[in-house]
């Protein structure tokens, strides 16, 4: 048999025969080390302990106490025994998937009566048996058509489906927790009990369509969290209460500050409360932007489409944009217009009228902006995703020399209304250029190095500022 | 830029800007939500929609509590006189539910004496002080973080 080379955390290395288990692997390390492993990363790819290794690489064996990773095994375990219990209590009920998400997990399930929050109480039971029933976790890869096979035999359409997904050529693996078998990459922990019965909870139910999309059948999604211990659970289940107290949508009906309604999805309805905050903040900027010899201007929120095919708008962005068709008087055809998105275009507009010398610029325009974006309705939450906003937008036309000096002035601009708001402390992201973009200048690495180097120097600036506010900082993302 | 913006530059000849594209709140509409939750909605008194809330104790104090709202008023704070009949501390606790930052009290001591007895929102208890001192310690509060 083949030897293979794997280097440790400390530097040495070892021979071993190809096909080697990472178990096998921690228990020629020391028989402690195997008795305490919970998985291995190889190539920082993370592996279960039954896998056979078959080439070199560096090898992490993983305990408890390497958090992240016993994090991943201990959710993704609890979404199989999650769905084991389901199909135990309910056998009709069809799985679908469960992958692990920001503390915790979810599976969706396909069942025609709701999961009520007895339901939940139920599961919760039988999980907490299967735990201390210790069940072996094994694995195993199987071939295409034997998995096929099975799901038709266990008439498991969902699961089916999923297969069919699977490029050609890739392993199919089969866990089973217990006699319960599930389709999935892994990996997991050796058996049930390794997870803490005292650390997890199942928080709610919300329906999801099949691999969402909203023509595919409507299924149940049950959420869950889970820690590696009961400390770590309560800590979180605090901090969510603490969260819903501070729910900007709960302390919005409290003091009367705006609403929201069907007719009008995604835009505001500020009240009186809410409106005075508005304005006062918004006087607060006008006078920020003044003292920053930014020149305020507002433009039309209606503009025909021929601008928009102008800008690239058109062809970009065109489904995120609000349609308004006007039977012009005697035109033959409706004159299509759209909402504007933003407000780069009109400023152009402004700026082009009459010649500009280098003597102008820079020439800062500012505007706030009353913009619409068509955003989908899922994906709408309270005052912080909407699909009618203003923007407190501004456009410095400058020429090359000037932009570090513009962008230096502007971080200063932004970190002392930051301060000025209650956060003295946060983070800048630099973000490239994506993929889909409507501007097709071409901008030099030359350029972006300027701003990387200008960014990271403001960053530290920022973290240099003792922090006094509250933690929740914005994090800006520059454009 | 597909929009043809151009400038003349020193040599005389046409060049194109650089147009910096820039947000600081990014909308009005984000950060405002981000302000109440940052905020758990007991934000700063300047930013705060009800500021004071003139409360009375017993009905003989309501011309006085009208005094001490005007008052209050003529300073720019933005200020409401509370003299329905209900017990002062059951005004108390709706208006820490609706996040008024500062509640001045009024009852015939109050009133006799010429002076407001301030509570702060979540601190306990209360301070009595004159009415140019109230005036004057909340107007500065009020004050825009830019203009003090």
């Amino acid at each position: 048999m083949s030897q293979i080379s794997l280097s440790f955390p400390d530097g040495n290395s070892r021979d071993y025969p190809a096909g080697i288990t990472a178990a096998e692997v921690a228990e020629s390390i020391a028989p402690s080390l195997a008795k305490r492993a919970i998985s291995a990363n190889l190539d920082g790819r993370h592996i279960d302990l039954a896998w056979p290794i078959t080439e070199s690489g560096a090898i992490t064996i993983n305990t408890m106490k390497d958090e992240a990773q016993a994090l991943e095994l201990i959710r993704h375990d609890f979404a199989h025994v999650m769905a084991r219990a389901v199909q135990e209590i309910w056998p009709d009920v069809k799985v679908t998937i469960g992958p692990v998400r920001d503390h915790g997990w979810f599976y969706d399930f396909d069942r025609k009566e709701p999961f009520t929050p007895e339901d939940l109480g139920r599961i919760e039971a039988k999980m907490k048996e299967i735990i201390a029933a210790r069940d072996p976790v094994r694995t195993e890869v199987w071939d295409r058509d034997r998995a096929i096979a099975h799901y038709k035999a266990q008439n498991e359409p969902f699961k089916l489906e999923l297969i069919d997904r699977i490029p050609e050529g890739e392993d199919l693996r089969m866990y089973w927790h217990g006699d319960w078998q599930d389709l999935c990459r892994g990996p997991h922990l050796q058996n049930t009990g390794q997870l803490p019965a005292d650390a997890f909870r199942l928080t709610h139910v919300a329906g999801a369509y099949w691999l969402g999309d909203a023509s595919r059948p409507m299924l149940q999604r049950i959420y869950g969290v889970a820690f590696r211990n009961k400390a770590d659970l309560k800590a979180h289940l605090t901090m969510l209460e603490e969260a819903a107290k501070r729910d900007h949508r709960k302390l919005g009906r409290e003091m009367e500050l705006f609403h929201f309604q069907e007719e009008a999805p995604g835009m505001v309805f500020w009240h009186p409360n809410g409106w005075t905050i508005y304005r006062e903040l918004e006087a607060y900027m006008r006078r920020r932007l003044t003292r920053a010899d930014y020149k305020e201007i507002k433009t039309p929120q209606v503009v025909d489409r021929i601008l928009w095919e102008k800008s690239g708008h058109w062809e970009a962005y065109r489904e995120n944009m609000f349609i308004v068709e006007v039977d012009e008087e005697g035109a033959k055809e409706k004159r299509t217009n759209a909402l504007k998105p933003m407000n780069c275009p009109c400023h152009v507009q402004v700026y082009n009228q009459g010649l500009k010398s280098y003597r102008d610029l820079p020439l800062r325009l500012a505007e706030f902006g009353s913009c619409h974006r068509y955003e989908s309705s899922g994906s709408m939450h309270g005052l912080m995703r909407v699909r009618g906003f203003v923007q407190d937008d501004a456009h410095i036309f400058c020429t090359e020399d000037q932009i570090e000096a513009e962008c230096a002035s502007f971080l200063d601009l932004l970190g002392s209304v930051y301060a000025d708001l209650g956060f003295e402390k946060f983070d800048i992201k630099l973000s490239t250029r994506p993929e889909t973009r409507v501007a097709r200048t071409k901008f030099g690495t030359r350029r972006n190095r300027r701003l990387k180097r200008r960014s990271s120097r403001s960053a530290t600036i920022s973290r240099s500022i003792p922090a006094r506010a509250p933690s929740t900082a914005p994090s800006w993302i520059s454009s | 830029m597909r929009l043809d913006a151009e400038y003349i530059g020193e040599d005389g000849a046409k060049h194109r800007p650089v147009m910096l594209h820039r947000a600081i709140l990014g909308s009005f509409e984000r950060f405002i939500g981000i302000l109440i939750e940052n905020y758990s909605g007991k934000l700063p008194l300047w930013l705060a929609p009800r500021q004071v809330v003139v409360a009375s104790i017993v009905s003989d104090a309501d011309d006085y509590v009208r005094q001490v709202v005007d008052a209050l008023r003529a300073a720019g704070l933005r200020a409401e006189a509370d003299t329905r009949n209900e017990k002062i501390n059951y005004k108390v606790r709706e208006h820490s539910v609706g996040k008024v930052p500062a509640i001045l009290a009024i009852g015939m001591k109050e009133v006799e004496a010429g002076t407001v007895s301030l509570r702060r929102l979540d601190s306990q208890g209360s301070r009595t002080l004159s009415l140019e001192e109230v005036v004057a310690e909340l107007s500065a509060e009020a004050t825009p973080p830019d203009l003090r």
